[in-house]
C-alpha cells in the first residue's frame, strides 16, 4: 500500500498496518530530517510532490518487489509540505516470512525510492536562505 | 494552442510559476517543446539539461508524443526521503 501525507507519521499504525500471521519477520525504516548536513545547519525543510505520478510510481516500486521478493505486505508512507529536523519524511514497512527478504526488501525499495518518485526537497537553512536539492545540479 | 506544464521545486523557483503556459500545435514530441519551453522561460535553460519530461504520469524521451488531452510536466532530478 502506498500513502501520502501532509501529517506526521504514525509509526506505530504503519508497523500495524504489514503485520499479518503468515509473516515471521516485520522491518521498518524510518528517513528522518538531519539539522546538520555538511557544515549546514537546517531550520526546516519542505517537501514538494507530483502527486498523481508519484503514486503511480510507488505502485511499481512496490509491485516489482512483490516480483522479486516473497513478502507478504509492503506499505510505503511519505511525507509531504513542512518539516522539522527530526521528523520522518519517510516510512516504509515489510513484512515477510521469513527475516532477511524482509531487510533486502526494504533496503531495495528505500534506494529505488530515492531515485524515481517525484518528490523534492527544499532546505530553509537556520540563516534564512533556501536551496532546492536536486542531486547532480549545481546550484 | 495552450500547452499547460506543470512545474516543481527549482523549476517551479526559476519560473516563478506552478503552470508554465506554452503556445504550439499539438500533437508535438517532446524534444520540440524543450524548445519552446526555453524560448518562453529563458530562466528555465540552465535547469532543463538535468531535467526529465513526464508525459501522462511516465518519464518521456524526446520522441514522445504530445497529444491535446495529455499531462505534462517538468522532473527535476529528485531528492525524496531524507536519509
Amino acid at each position: 500500500m502506498i500513502n501520502l501525507t501532509r501529517d506526521t507519521i504514525d509509526t506505530q499504525q504503519v508497523l500495524e498496518s504489514v503485520q499479518d500471521t503468515r509473516a515471521g519477520a516485520v522491518v521498518l525504516f524510518l528517513g528522518t530530517t538531519r539539522s546538520i548536513t555538511g557544515d549546514r545547519e537546517t531550520g526546516s525543510l519542505d517537501y514538494d510532490c507530483y502527486e498523481s505520478m508519484a503514486i503511480r510510481k510507488l505502485e511499481q516500486l512496490e509491485a516489482e518487489a512483490r516480483r522479486q521478493w516473497d513478502v507478504v505486505e509492503i506499505n510505503i508512507v511519505h511525507r509531504l509540505g513542512h518539516l522539522l529536523p527530526g521528523e520522518a519524511s519517510v516510512a516504509i514497512a515489510v513484512s515477510s516470512p521469513h527475516r532477511g527478504t524482509a531487510f533486502e526488501c526494504g533496503q531495495w525499495l528505500i534506494d529505488s525510492l530515492k531515485e524515481d518518485i517525484p518528490i523534492w526537497k527544499k532546505e530553509n537553512w537556520a540563516d534564512g536562505t533556501h536551496q532546492w536539492v536536486h542531486p547532480g545540479m549545481e546550484d | 494552442m495552450t500547452l499547460r506544464i506543470k512545474l516543481f521545486a527549482v523549476a517551479m523557483q526559476k519560473a516563478g510559476t506552478t503552470d508554465l503556459e506554452v503556445e504550439c500545435s499539438l500533437p508535438a514530441n517532446v524534444g520540440e517543446i524543450k524548445q519552446l519551453v526555453v524560448d518562453t522561460c529563458p530562466p528555465l535553460s540552465e535547469i532543463l539539461p538535468h531535467c526529465r519530461f513526464a508525459v501522462d504520469d511516465e518519464f518521456a524521451s524526446d520522441d514522445t508524443v504530445i497529444t491535446e488531452q495529455a499531462s505534462v510536466a517538468i522532473i527535476p532530478p529528485v531528492s525524496g526521503g531524507a536519509c
